[in-house]
């Protein structure tokens, strides 16, 4: 039904955003399938309309759709929390499509690659096997407290290395030395 | 009362769509209106976001969209896919640039977005791909910059260049693709090509597939080039074309140094930008030799030397500041 160039253009549209969409999805709602899902019921809809959508701004419009549906999806999944906002607007951040977000999500990656153990095991069964903090301290055989003091001094490194520090400044850490 | 930290908030938001949290008032406040709550926050996301990346896998792209688009025969555009096979490739030879850039910023609601500039740079050793909000894709080489808005308006879509980039530009002929720099201007519709003018270098452009219009600066005049040809402009503003591999010129962008019977000096100035290295030529008739050569750009100056030097023709030697040819 579609040309073979409006099939190209939402083939590479698809591969393009499919990765950062699906990430997205999974940080917010935290199940694999469930984010497969989301994207591909997004994505299924745009290819109905495909015909009609305007292609400038097609990511925007991915993301804020993604969005929704994995609100949705807390809504009717998980304990309704009132500060889930505060999370979701957290997660955004984090996907923010600009050069100073993703030079400062590099610089993250890096960083966390340089987590000493046991910190870096902590924050990955709190954060990634979702895991409460309790159970974690209980997993590792240490205090409730001692579970916290290493997420902090993991912020405590990744906050360094960004306090005070203008998009201008992350810039030059990529400045290019004359030849 | 105990002291309420950021960290504290921080953490307790981030279990919120899991564990039953309770925030008071005070707290509130401050995820509202305390800049660096929201700062911890925001760190502790990004730091999932990245472990979730590097932990989770993707599920298969392409099969997820052919259940979207029901398609069979996925290799009726083969040439298409292999095109994308090699971005991909590229992409991931950019080591842990996977993330992709886009040209504008999507969070930020009212007005300002679409203006706003962004400059992106490269350093020595570094490649970045930046998709603009066009769906152009550009892979920027190292040592470069470019200027984009992050949304284009009115007829053109402009962008500016210093040093080197492969721009694979969306289709759209009602707005032209521009990219400048301060030698040349090369104009296109919808293609692949790649525009290398580092300051106080030739200028080129080297078409890989569609059409291109390059303009040069100094004397205004305006060349159309066909896939295959490179566009070349010496610093006098002298231009010529010929023909070549363009395999070669956009080895870089796969993550390797190609050269096909290459002049030395051009291979040893790749080599010292990259590395950020001064080169020194002992003997500058050595600069004229010959070579074909081959190596990962990942790999070490130790090994790039090793290598060049295993092919007997040049010897190569390192200190701390500089490559030596002799």
């Amino acid at each position: 039904m579609y040309s073979a160039k409006q099939r190209d253009d939402f083939r590479h549209l698809f591969t393009k955003e499919y990765k950062h969409l699906y990430y997205y999805s999974l940080q917010i709602t935290r199940q694999p399938e469930a984010s497969k899902d989301i994207v591909s019921e997004v994505f299924a809809r745009v290819w109905e309309h495909w015909a009609d959508w305007q292609q400038e701004n097609m990511s925007s419009l991915l993301m804020v759709a993604v969005r929704r549906k994995c609100i949705d999806f807390l809504r009717s999944n998980v304990v309704a929390s009132k500060y889930a906002k505060y999370y979701i607007r957290s997660v955004d951040e984090a996907y923010v499509q600009d050069s100073v977000h993703y030079n400062q999500q590099l610089q993250i990656e890096a960083m966390m690659k340089l987590l000493p153990e046991p910190t870096r095991t902590i924050l990955y069964k709190c954060y990634v096997e979702h895991l409460k903090y309790d159970d974690v301290a209980k997993q590792l055989g240490i205090h409730h407290d001692t579970v916290k003091r290493h997420i902090m001094k993991a912020l405590k490194m990744l906050r360094d290395k960004y306090a005070g520090k203008s998009p201008d400044d992350i810039a030059t850490d990529f400045e290019p030395e004359t030849y | 009362m105990k002291d309420i930290t950021s960290e504290d908030i921080a953490m307790k938001v981030m279990k919120s769509t899991t564990e039953k949290v309770e925030l008071s008032e005070e707290e509130v406040s401050m995820l509202e209106n305390d800049e660096e709550t929201q700062k911890s926050l925001q760190l502790l996301a990004a730091a999932q976001r990245s472990m979730l990346e590097a932990t989770m896998p993707v599920p298969d792209v392409n099969g997820e969209l052919a259940k979207i688009i029901n398609e069979e025969d996925e290799n009726e555009t083969s040439e298409h896919h292999n095109f994308k096979g090699y971005i991909i490739s590229a992409v991931v030879g950019a080591a842990a640039m996977i993330a992709l850039v886009l040209g504008y910023n999507y969070f930020s609601s009212i007005g300002e977005s679409a203006d706003k500039i962004s400059k992106v740079e490269t350093g020595s050793g570094e490649t970045m791909t930046i998709n603009l909000a066009d769906g152009t894709e550009i892979i920027l080489n190292d040592n470069s910059s470019i200027e984009y808005p992050h949304g284009f308006t009115g007829t053109d879509r402009i962008v500016k260049l210093s040093g080197e980039a492969l721009f694979k530009v969306s289709k759209n002929k009602h707005h032209p693709f521009i990219v400048e720099t301060d030698q040349i201007r090369t104009r296109v519709l919808g293609t692949v090509f790649d525009v290398k003018a580092y300051p106080g270098m030739e200028a080129s452009v080297a078409l890989v597939e569609g059409k291109v219009e390059v303009k040069n600066m100094s004397s205004g005049k305006v060349t159309n080039i066909i896939p295959g040809q490179q566009y070349r402009m010496n610093m006098a503003g002298k231009a010529d074309i010929k023909k070549v591999n363009t395999d070669e010129t956009t080895a870089w962008s796969d993550g390797v140094f190609y050269y096909d019977n290459k002049r030395l000096e051009d291979i040893m100035y790749a080599l010292g930008r990259w590395y950020n290295r001064k080169v020194v030529f002992k003997d500058s008739t050595l600069k004229d030799i010959r070579l074909n050569f081959a190596a990962e750009r990942k790999g070490s100056i130790q090994e790039t030397v090793e290598l060049l030097n295993s092919l007997g023709k040049v010897k190569v030697t390192l200190d701390n500041e500089k490559i030596v040819i002799e």
